[in-house]
C-alpha cells in the first residue's frame, strides 16, 4: 500500500499553503489598530460630515494640529451627512467610538444624555473667549457635551443674479411677510426662463419650521421634551409650500424634494431663494457661481423667529482612552485662528473671537455682508428654542419624509401634519 | 486464504462484516467531513436563528442588555405606516419583477434554441447583464440613466416624448429598479435554454408526424416539459427578490425615497437595525420576512401540482 | 434581484437517459430576421454600459453634451482622479476586495466539496435528514441571521475585520455550492471509487486522489460564481466593514456616490469600470464553467 501519490501531496501542500495564508491574513485582519500606542506617538480619532472639499479642509486642519502637537496622530473619519448618524450609532454599538466628533442640535442631548459625551466644562478647554450664549447651547442639565464651532442661523440665502434677470426688486427684509415671500418666488419664475424658478422647496427643514412656530410664539418641543405647537400652523407650513409648488414659485416636487443642498435649484443657480443656514452661504455661492446674499426671515408676526444655532458641535467621548489628546484636539480646533482661517464661516461665525477678529479680513465681500448679517441680528435675537429631546435626530427624516408625500400630493397638507405629528411622537416618545 | 499448515479456510459472509465495517467507517469518516459544515450550522446559522427570535422580543438597542418586552414588536409593527409601505413596495417589486424577468428569459430561450447560427455568442451577450447587474457599479449607473437628464430620456426625446425625472418621482422610482431586474434575464434565460436542450427530439418528430403545428408542438411539449425548471426558478426567484437590498439602496441613496417608495422591506429593516440600532423591532421585522417567504414557498409547492409536468 | 438565480441550476432528476436533442435537420433558412432583433436587443441591453465605458474617457463637461459611444475628446484624467478621491488610493480597497474573494474563494473550496462528498458518497445514520436541514438552509434570509452575527462578532471584537466575512465560507454556510458538490458527485461513476475501496483506500485518499480531481468542472464553477458573488457583495460588507480601511470596492464605490454629489462623474464611471472589469475577465475566461456548472448539474 503506497502512500499517497506525487500528485495529491502537492494538492495537499498546496491546500495547506493556502489556508496558512489565509490564516495569517485573517488574524492580521483580526488586530485592530485601536489608537495605541507606538513610538510613544498617541493616535487619536477624529470623525466629521462634509463634502470632500470640506474633508480637505478638514485635513488641513488636522495637519496643522499635528505639527504643533508631534506626539499626538489624528486618524480622521468622515461621512455625508446623510449617512453620518447611522455611522457613528454603529461606532457606538461596536464600541469604537471616535474620539472626538462633530455632533449636533438634534442629537447632542441624546448622545449626552446616554453617557456617550464627555463633559467638557470639567477639562481644561479655554473656552474664555468664545460667545458665552453660544456655548450655552451646549450645555444640557448643567454639563457641556460640546463646544460649539460657530453661530448659524437659518435664513434665505437669495441669488441677486436671477432677481435681476426677473425684473423683481430685492425685498425689504425687516418687514416683508410670508405672503410677500410667495408672491415674489411666483413672480420670478413667472418672468424667468424655464428652468428657473423664485425658491427652492422651503419646507423641508424642521428648523425652518421652527422658526415658523417662534413667530407665533410657539416652540417645536415644549419645556418636558413633548411637542409643543399647534397642528394647524403645520398645516399652513405645508399648504404654503404646496401652493408655490402649484403656482409656479417652487419646481415640481421631483425636481427639488430630497436632494441634497449642494444638488439642490439654489446651488445649480436655478432658484432665486432658498431657506437654509447663513453657513452655506459660502458653499451656495461657489456652487451657484453667483454673489448670493442673506435676507432676513419673512414673518407675519412681530416677534422675530429667528435664533442662533451653532452650527455644529465638537464633542469628545466619554469612553476615550486619550481624553488628553482628544480635549487637546478640541481646544486647537476651536480656538487657533488658523483653523479658522481655513474654514471662514462655513462651520458658523467663528464662536471664539479672536478667532472671528482673524477670520473677518479675510473674507470675501459676500461672506463678510454674511457676517455681519449675523452679528447685526444679535439686537434681532432674544431668546433659544427650548432644548431637543431624545430621539430629535429622526425628526429631520420625518419632516422630510411627511413633506415629500406632500408635495408629490399623496397626502393632503392636513393629512402631513397629523402623520407627522404621529411620527414624531413616538420617535421622542 | 491459507493458514500456515497449508489448510484453507472460506471466510464466512465477508459481505455482512465488511458491510458493517464500512458503515462505521463511513460514520466516523462522514462526522470529519462534515465538521466544518456542521460548525457552521450550528455557529453561523442556527444559534443566530434562535437568537433573533429572542431578540425580537425584546428592546434590544446593542448598547443595554435587552428586556423582554413580549409580542410588543410585531404588534408596533403593525400599526407602523412606514413597515405597511415596506411590505407593499416588496410585494409589489416580487409580483411584477420575477414573471417578467422569467417570462423575457423564457422568451429568448425559446426564440433561440432553433439551432440557430452564433447561439453561444448570443448566450453569452445576455447573460453578461445577469452578472454585472448585481453591483453597486450598476446600480449607480441605473440611477444616472435614469435621472432627468438621464440616457433614458434622451433617448425617449428623439420620439419627442419627455420623460420624468425616473428616479425622483415616487411614480416610477420603483419601474426603474423592476427594470433592472427584467435587465438581469440572462442567467434564467441559460438555464431554460439548458432545459430545452435536454427535450428530446422524438418527441418534436412524433407530434409533427402527427400534424401538430408550432404553437400546438410548445403547448404540448415544450412548455410541459420546461415546468420543472420554470417551477424551481420561480421558488428560488422569489425567494431572492424578497430580498433585494443592494440595488433599492444605491438608487435611493439609503433612504427608500422619495416618500419612501422604494422603501424596499430589507432597506426598512436596515434602517431600522443599523440605523436607529432599533435590534428588537429590526429581529421582529426579520421573522417575519422569514415567514412570508415560508407561505409563499408553501404556496408554490402547494400549486405545483396543477401545472407541473414530471416526466414519470 | 441577483444572477443568485444560477442557484436554479437545480434541475429536479428527470432520470431520462435519453439523446440530448441536437439542432434539427431541415432548419428554417433565411434567419437572418432573428439575427436582427437578437443584435438589436443586445445592444439596446448592453448601450447603458458601452455609454459608461465611453462616459469614464470623456470630460465631465461633454459627457452630457456628447451622448456618442465614441468620446470626441479623449481624457484619460478621470482615472486617476477617480483613483485618488477617497481616502485611500483606489487600489486599497480592492486589494480589500481580493482579499475576501480569495478567502470565500478558498473557504467554499474546502468546506463545500468536504460536506458534499459526504453527503454524496458516505452513509451515514441520518443522512436524508441533515440533507434536508441543508436545503432548508438555502431559503432562510441572511436578514434573520445578521444581527446576532454582528452581536457575536462585535462582542469578539471582530467588527471592521475580514472574519465576519470569511469565516462562514470555511463552515460551509453557502448551501448552494454544498448542493452543486453534492450533485457533481453523485453524477460521478461508482465504480472508480468501489476500485480504490477494494485497494483498501480510505475516505481521505479517495476525496483527494479521485473525486477532487475529477470534480475539476464543478469546482470551477463554484470557484467563479464564489469570485462574482463576493465581489459583488454590498450587504454584508456594509454591516461589518465599518471604517475606510477595511471597506471593499462596493463600498467605495458607494461612498464615492455620496460624495461627489452628481458632479463629477466622469471619476466615478472610470471608477465603476474598474470595478466590473474583474467580473468581465471572469466571465470572459470562465464562461465555459459557467455554463458547463449550469448545464452538468442540471442534466442527469
Amino acid at each position: 500500500m503506497s502512500g499517497m501519490t506525487n500528485s495529491s501531496r502537492r494538492y495537499v501542500r498546496t491546500v495547506a499553503v493556502i489556508s496558512t495564508a489565509l490564516l495569517a491574513t485573517g488574524l492580521a485582519a483580526c488586530s485592530t489598530s485601536d489608537g495605541g500606542s507606538d513610538d510613544g506617538k498617541e493616535t487619536i480619532s477624529f470623525m466629521w460630515w462634509g463634502s470632500s472639499e470640506r474633508t480637505a479642509r478638514m485635513q488641513q486642519a488636522i495637519d496643522l494640529f499635528e505639527a504643533a502637537n508631534p506626539d499626538i496622530t489624528v486618524e480622521g473619519q468622515y461621512a455625508e451627512w446623510a449617512g453620518y448618524w447611522d455611522k457613528l450609532a454603529t461606532s457606538v454599538a461596536g464600541g469604537d467610538i471616535p474620539d472626538v466628533m462633530f455632533q449636533e442640535d438634534r442629537f447632542i442631548g441624546d448622545y449626552g444624555r446616554r453617557g456617550i459625551l464627555a463633559d467638557l466644562g470639567a477639562t481644561e478647554i479655554d473656552t474664555s473667549k468664545i460667545d458665552p450664549t453660544l456655548l450655552g447651547a451646549g450645555e444640557i442639565d448643567g454639563k457641556t457635551y460640546g463646544i460649539p464651532t460657530g453661530s448659524n442661523v437659518m435664513s434665505i440665502v437669495a441669488n441677486p443674479d436671477l432677481f435681476a434677470a426677473a425684473g423683481v426688486d430685492m425685498p425689504d427684509d425687516s418687514t416683508w411677510t410670508w405672503d410677500d415671500y410667495v408672491d415674489i418666488a411666483n413672480e420670478i419664475t413667472q418672468n424667468s426662463s424655464k428652468g428657473i424658478y423664485g425658491t427652492s422647496d422651503y419646507s423641508y427643514n424642521e428648523t425652518g419650521f421652527q422658526v415658523y412656530l417662534r413667530q407665533h410664539g410657539q416652540d417645536l418641543y415644549s419645556e418636558d421634551g413633548s411637542l409643543g405647537y399647534d397642528d394647524s400652523l403645520l398645516e399652513e407650513w405645508f399648504q404654503r409650500s404646496l401652493d408655490l409648488q402649484n403656482e409656479g414659485g417652487q419646481p415640481p416636487a421631483d425636481e427639488s424634494v430630497g436632494l441634497d443642498l449642494l444638488d439642490s435649484p439654489i446651488a445649480k443657480g436655478q432658484a432665486a431663494m432658498s431657506f437654509t443656514w447663513s453657513a452655506q452661504l459660502g458653499p451656495l455661492s461657489e456652487a451657484s457661481g453667483s454673489k448670493l446674499v442673506l435676507l432676513k426671515a419673512p414673518g407675519d408676526a412681530p416677534v422675530a423667529g429667528m435664533y442662533f444655532k451653532p452650527g455644529m458641535y465638537v464633542s469628545v467621548s466619554a469612553k476615550s482612552d486619550h481624553a488628553d489628546a482628544a480635549n487637546k484636539l478640541v481646544d486647537f480646533f476651536v480656538n487657533t485662528p488658523e483653523v479658522g482661517e481655513l474654514f471662514l464661516t462655513e462651520l458658523g461665525l467663528p464662536g471664539n473671537s479672536e478667532v472671528r477678529d482673524a477670520v473677518v479680513p479675510k473674507l470675501s465681500e459676500a461672506d463678510k455682508a454674511g457676517a455681519d448679517f449675523v452679528t447685526g441680528l444679535s439686537d434681532h435675537i432674544t431668546s433659544s428654542p427650548n432644548t431637543m429631546p431624545n430621539g430629535a435626530g429622526d425628526i429631520a427624516a420625518i419632516m422630510q419624509r411627511v413633506n415629500s408625500e406632500v408635495l408629490f400630493e399623496q397626502i393632503t397638507p392636513a393629512e402631513g401634519a397629523a402623520k407627522f405629528r404621529d411620527e414624531a411622537e413616538s420617535a421622542i416618545g | 486464504m491459507m493458514a500456515s499448515d497449508g489448510s484453507t479456510s472460506v471466510r464466512l459472509r465477508p459481505s455482512a462484516t465488511a458491510h458493517k465495517r464500512r458503515g462505521r467507517a463511513d460514520g466516523r469518516a462522514a462526522a470529519v467531513f462534515l465538521l466544518p459544515w456542521f460548525i457552521g450550522l450550528v455557529v453561523i446559522t442556527i444559534g443566530p436563528l434562535i437568537a433573533s427570535l429572542y431578540l425580537s422580543f425584546t428592546d434590544f438597542d446593542l448598547l443595554t442588555s435587552p428586556n423582554w418586552i413580549g409580542f410588543e414588536n410585531y404588534l408596533e409593527l403593525f400599526q407602523d405606516s412606514r413597515w405597511l409601505k415596506s411590505l407593499k413596495v416588496t410585494f409589489i417589486y416580487v409580483i411584477t419583477a420575477v414573471p417578467l424577468q422569467l417570462g423575457v428569459a423564457l422568451a429568448l430561450a425559446i426564440f433561440l434554441d432553433k439551432g440557430l447560427r452564433g447561439l453561444n455568442f448570443y448566450r453569452s451577450l445576455f447573460y453578461l447583464p445577469s452578472l454585472l447587474g448585481g453591483s453597486v457599479a450598476i446600480a449607480v449607473l441605473w440611477r444616472q440613466i435614469f435621472g432627468k437628464d438621464g440616457l433614458i430620456n434622451g433617448f425617449l426625446a428623439v420620439f419627442g416624448i419627455e420623460g420624468p425625472g425616473w428616479i425622483n418621482n415616487p411614480d416610477t422610482s420603483l419601474l426603474t429598479l423592476i427594470a433592472l431586474a427584467a435587465w438581469m434575464f440572462g442567467s434564467p434565460m441559460v438555464i431554460f435554454l439548458a432545459g430545452l436542450r435536454q427535450i428530446p427530439d422524438m418527441y418534436y418528430e412524433a407530434a409533427a408526424l402527427d400534424g401538430a403545428g408550432r404553437w400546438r408542438q410548445f403547448r404540448s411539449i415544450t412548455f410541459p416539459m420546461l415546468t420543472p425548471i420554470v417551477f424551481f426558478n420561480v421558488v428560488l426567484q422569489i425567494i431572492e427578490a424578497f430580498q433585494s437590498f443592494t440595488q433599492a439602496f444605491v438608487v435611493s441613496g439609503g433612504t427608500g425615497g422619495p416618500a419612501d417608495s422604494t422603501l424596499f422591506y430589507t432597506l426598512y429593516l436596515y434602517q431600522k437595525g443599523f440605523g436607529s440600532l432599533d435590534m428588537g423591532y429590526a429581529s421582529a421585522m426579520a421573522w417575519v420576512l422569514l415567514l412570508i417567504i415560508a407561505v409563499f414557498t408553501a404556496i408554490n409547492f402547494a400549486t405545483s401540482k396543477h401545472w407541473v409536468f414530471y416526466d414519470e | 434581484m441577483s444572477d443568485t438565480s444560477t442557484r436554479n441550476a437545480v434541475l429536479p432528476d428527470t432520470s431520462s437517459r435519453v439523446a440530448v436533442r441536437n439542432t434539427r435537420a431541415g432548419r428554417v433558412p433565411s434567419t437572418w430576421w432573428k439575427h436582427v432583433i437578437l443584435l438589436a436587443l443586445g445592444l439596446v441591453m448592453l448601450y447603458p454600459v458601452l455609454w459608461m465605458v465611453s462616459s469614464a474617457f470623456k470630460p465631465n463637461a461633454k459627457i452630457f453634451s456628447d451622448p456618442g459611444l465614441i468620446p470626441t475628446e479623449w481624457d484619460f484624467s478621470n482615472f486617476a482622479a477617480g483613483w485618488n478621491a477617497l481616502e485611500s488610493p483606489f487600489s486599497a480597497y480592492i486589494v480589500n476586495s481580493l482579499i475576501v474573494v480569495a478567502g470565500s474563494v478558498v473557504g467554499n473550496l474546502i468546506s463545500c466539496t468536504m460536506a458534499g462528498y459526504a453527503f454524496a458518497r458516505l452513509k451515514f445514520k441520518g443522512r436524508n435528514a441533515w440533507f434536508a436541514v441543508m436545503m432548508l438552509t438555502l431559503m432562510l434570509p441572511i436578514h434573520v441571521l445578521i444581527v446576532p452575527q454582528y452581536v457575536m462578532f462585535s462582542q469578539a471584537h471582530l467588527i471592521n475585520t475580514f472574519v465576519p466575512l470569511i469565516l462562514p465560507k470555511l463552515l460551509a454556510t453557502d448551501a448552494f455550492f454544498v448542493f452543486l458538490m453534492v450533485q457533481f458527485f453523485r453524477s460521478l461513476p461508482a465504480e472508480l471509487e468501489e476500485a480504490a475501496r477494494l485497494d483498501g483506500a480510505g475516505h481521505a485518499r479517495i476525496f483527494l486522489q479521485i473525486m477532487l480531481p475529477m470534480a475539476t468542472p464543478a469546482l470551477a464553477t463554484t470557484a467563479i460564481f464564489t469570485f462574482i458573488w463576493t465581489w459583488n457583495d454590498f450587504f454584508r460588507q456594509l454591516i461589518f466593514l465599518t471604517k475606510p480601511d477595511k471597506q471593499t470596492v462596493p463600498l467605495a464605490l458607494r461612498t464615492f456616490v455620496d460624495a461627489t454629489g452628481g458632479s463629477s462623474w466622469g471619476s466615478l464611471f472610470a471608477m465603476s469600470l474598474v470595478t466590473l472589469l474583474p467580473i468581465f475577465l471572469v466571465f470572459l475566461f470562465g464562461q465555459k464553467y459557467l455554463v458547463k456548472g449550469i448545464a452538468t448539474t442540471g442534466i442527469k
